[in-house]
């Protein structure tokens, strides 16, 4: 019996269908579905965009169809480490705006530990650990 | 590093595309390349060098800065 597969311009905009529809779910039923009603709007933009987006033959058309070679897959690797660093400042600031107005500390102090537990998890990850392997020797 | 692909590539009348199939990478990363903007992999440059059967110390050589215009 032969599989179908989604194609690869499909997969993006129906997961994201999918979370809009589950998130629309849950918000419609707490909040009442008349609230949900006005950003309808912002997902289905998103789901068109990205299946526009990503029938396009460009780097960001690669990333989204998950369809990536090396040169795209450090280029991903580079936004990330963008998004990164700013979310990490973004954390920083909230944490010291949240400590200067006497705010709700935790969730900021969490989101800070979650940085430095990151960065701290990538290194022991993808470092290179010397000694075990090492051929230093000369000659 | 200065490389012969775009030189290799016109010799033999590919297109980018063709290049870019050939070697299972994107038409922009062939482009990006070709223009000395993006180094490939070990491994990409060992294919690129095997698809146009030249030494790779002669598809690309690293005494020379400027890309190949």
């Amino acid at each position: 019996m032969r599989t179908r597969s989604m194609s690869p311009q499909l997969r993006a905009p129906a997961l994201l269908a999918i979370a809009s529809l589950i998130a629309l779910a849950v918000g419609g039923s707490t909040h009442g579905w008349s609230s949900v009603a006005d950003v309808i709007p912002i997902p289905v933009v998103a789901i068109v965009a990205l299946f526009i987006l990503g029938g396009r033959d460009t780097d960001p058309g690669a990333a989204i169809r998950r369809q990536l070679d090396e040169r795209q897959a450090m280029q991903r690797l580079k936004v990330q480490a963008v998004v990164g660093r700013v979310l990490s400042l973004a954390v920083a600031i909230g944490y010291i705006v949240a400590s200067a107005t006497s705010a709700t500390l935790w969730p900021w102090a969490l989101l800070l530990g979650l940085v430095g537990l990151s960065f701290l998890s990538g290194w022991f990850a993808y470092g290179e650990r010397g000694g075990s392997h090492g051929q230093d020797t000369a000659g | 590093m200065r490389n012969r692909v775009r030189e290799q590539r016109g010799r033999r009348g590919l297109t980018q595309a063709d290049v870019a199939l050939a070697l299972g990478v994107s038409r922009q990363t062939v482009i990006s390349i070709e223009s000395g903007r993006y180094l490939p992999s070990l491994p990409l440059a060992f294919r690129i060098a095997g698809l146009f059967e030249v030494p790779i110390e002669e598809m690309f050589d690293p005494t020379d800065e400027e890309p190949s215009k």
